[in-house]
């Protein structure tokens, strides 16, 4: 796997009020050729500053920013320009230009870049709206659309110069739920088709669990969490990732907890990934080492296309830690929690 | 028949004739001047692609000292000046500098306004795009703003219309100079009448023309 984007010790301040308030501080990040990378974190953390190092629109204080091994905060004029030709970006509110159609806005970039043939820009810009699925609507303004419709001219738009990044700024943050889901799909269909690296910032981690391969949990301007997008949903260390996680399920900690006075024995937290999930495991074991279970919460789920299942559940009788070292051998992950 | 007999039709022919002809002549000069001149202070100014604010001061000082001329003083301070650039300081072609030097900065300070209200985010989806700043001039900024733009130019072309009058005082012809060497110095108010209606359907069509245009442009 090689590495197409590249943070070094990047670090940036911004100056408010005569103060200093650090923006980034020493962000280390490494992006594959291929991979969807989200970096996810509240407002102010410093996600949208982040991005938009890659394609120079900031330069930081401090650090490298490599993009296929060239450093972009060196870059200037026709090299910064050709660059950016080369890595599409969407935006939360589409920055489409209200008074082009949905056609000549897809044509654009491609006239930016320099292109005269007509002919070929058409044939161009008529695939790329078919690949979004917008053939009625071609000849319409944006004011015209809908939001899901803007964001699908906005990716068309993005992948026009036949980009080798995508970045996306909260592209589905001004969307709802299922408008948000399609763009998601559509999204991770094109990162398949094109082997396009995507890049992306989100508040909202149902946008992580969906699309991403690995995710970096970004707080007060530091990275505090870099990994697998499975490894940190169902694991995660650092508080704020917690707090990430906990916040997009449906159970809440605190309810949890209070729950958990209510239940006798051992209660533990076992974590299903992949095939296992389907296995009906736990009551084999449960009638091979006769432990009663009783559970707390627990849901099944999909993080990008691995299923995955997490249960709370409370187990009584005289072989329980046989019975867990048992679940244990079965490829599943046991988390004693009291 | 005596009151359609005393009025100089053919005056008022001539003069809205000259009216129109300076309207023309001098709001081209206007344009020419003036947008390049509000693209510069857009792009100039705080937080811009081109922020420069030693140069934005000085172009909006500039700027500044022009408007708050009272367009009546600029005509006379101008004549020196206008005889140099024009050759006459008197008729359609002695009214054209003061006309454009008292209209081009207020146009150029309406396109600035209107640059500015373009969404930032488009300036920056065109940027990301790699876009020259031409090509984000040209190709964005214009086009977006073009419905405040085609406001900008009804609102300077009527400012106009009341300057072509006034530099009826110092003989600049047009509509204007009829009304004061008829309407007030020899009281025929008819003539007055006249020509204050005929301003006023001018007025009236630039106007209406003006809403046309920027609600053709306005595609939100």
């Amino acid at each position: 796997m090689s590495v197409i984007l590249e943070f070094q010790n990047v670090s940036k301040h911004y100056r408010v009020g005569g103060q200093d308030v650090p923006a980034l501080r020493d962000v280390d990040l490494k992006v594959n050729t291929g991979e969807v990378f989200g970096i996810v974190g509240r407002s102010g953390a410093g996600k949208s500053t982040l991005i938009r190092l890659v394609n120079a629109l900031e330069r930081p204080d401090g650090g490298k920013v490599l993009v296929d091994g060239a450093d972009v905060t060196a870059m200037s004029g026709t090299a910064l320009r050709s660059l950016r030709q080369k890595i599409g970006m969407i935006f939360q509110h589409f920055n489409l230009l209200s008074s082009r159609t949905v056609t000549q806005n897809i044509a654009f970039p491609l006239r930016i870049a320099g292109q005269t043939d007509n002919a070929g820009i058409r044939r161009r810009v008529a695939a790329l709206i078919d690949r979004v699925g917008l053939n009625e609507h071609a000849h319409k303004y944006p004011a015209q659309l809908s939001g899901g419709q803007k964001q699908r001219v906005g990716i068309a738009r993005a992948l026009a110069t036949g980009p080798r990044i995508l970045l996306c700024d909260e592209a589905t943050s001004a969307l709802d739920p299922q408008t948000t889901q399609s763009v998601l799909r559509l999204l991770n269909e094109i990162n398949r088709e094109l082997e396009l690296t995507i890049v992306l910032i989100t508040h909202e981690m149902q946008v992580i669990r969906t699309l991403c391969d690995r995710v970096a949990v970004l707080d007060a301007g530091a990275i505090v969490e870099t990994g697998k997008v499975a490894d940190v949903f169902l694991h995660p260390v650092h508080p704020v990732s917690r707090r990430f996680v906990s916040e997009s399920g449906d159970l809440d900690e605190a309810h949890l907890r209070a729950a958990f006075d209510h239940v006798a024995g051992r209660l533990v937290r076992l974590t299903f990934r992949g095939d296992a999930v389907y296995e009906p495991m736990l009551g084999k074991v449960a009638r091979e080492y006769g432990v009663d279970f009783c559970i707390v919460s627990g849901h099944i789920d999909r993080i990008g296309n691995t299923p995955c299942g997490q249960m709370v559940m409370g187990l009584t009788g005289t072989r329980v830690d046989d019975a867990l070292a048992q679940i244990r051998r079965e490829g599943v992950t046991v988390e004693a929690l009291r | 028949m005596d009151f359609v007999a005393n009025i100089p039709w053919a005056e008022i022919g001539e003069a809205s004739l000259d009216t129109l002809l300076m309207l023309g002549i001098s709001m081209s000069f206007t344009l020419v001047l003036g947008l390049p001149l509000g693209i510069l202070l857009f792009l100039t100014g705080r937080r811009q692609l081109l922020e420069h604010m030693a140069f934005y001061n000085v172009l909006s000082f500039a700027v500044n000292i022009l408007r708050s001329v009272p367009f009546i003083i600029l005509l006379i301070l101008m004549m020196p000046l206008t005889e140099i650039i024009a050759g006459t300081s008197l008729g359609v072609q002695g009214s054209i500098p003061p006309l454009v030097a008292g209209a081009a900065p207020f146009f150029a300070r309406l396109v600035e306004t209107a640059l500015r209200e373009v969404d930032r985010g488009i300036i920056e989806a065109t940027q990301a795009m790699g876009a020259t700043t031409r090509q984000i001039v040209l190709g964005a900024l214009i086009p977006e703003a073009l419905p405040g733009i085609a406001a900008a130019v009804t609102v300077t072309a009527i400012a106009l219309v009341s300057y072509t009058a006034m530099s009826g005082i110092i003989g600049g012809g047009g509509l204007g100079d009829l009304a004061i060497r008829y309407g007030y110095h020899r009281h025929q108010n008819d003539v007055m009448a006249i020509t204050v209606i005929l301003l006023l359907l001018l007025v009236q069509t630039l106007q209406m023309s003006g809403d046309k245009l920027v609600l053709r442009f306005t595609r939100r």
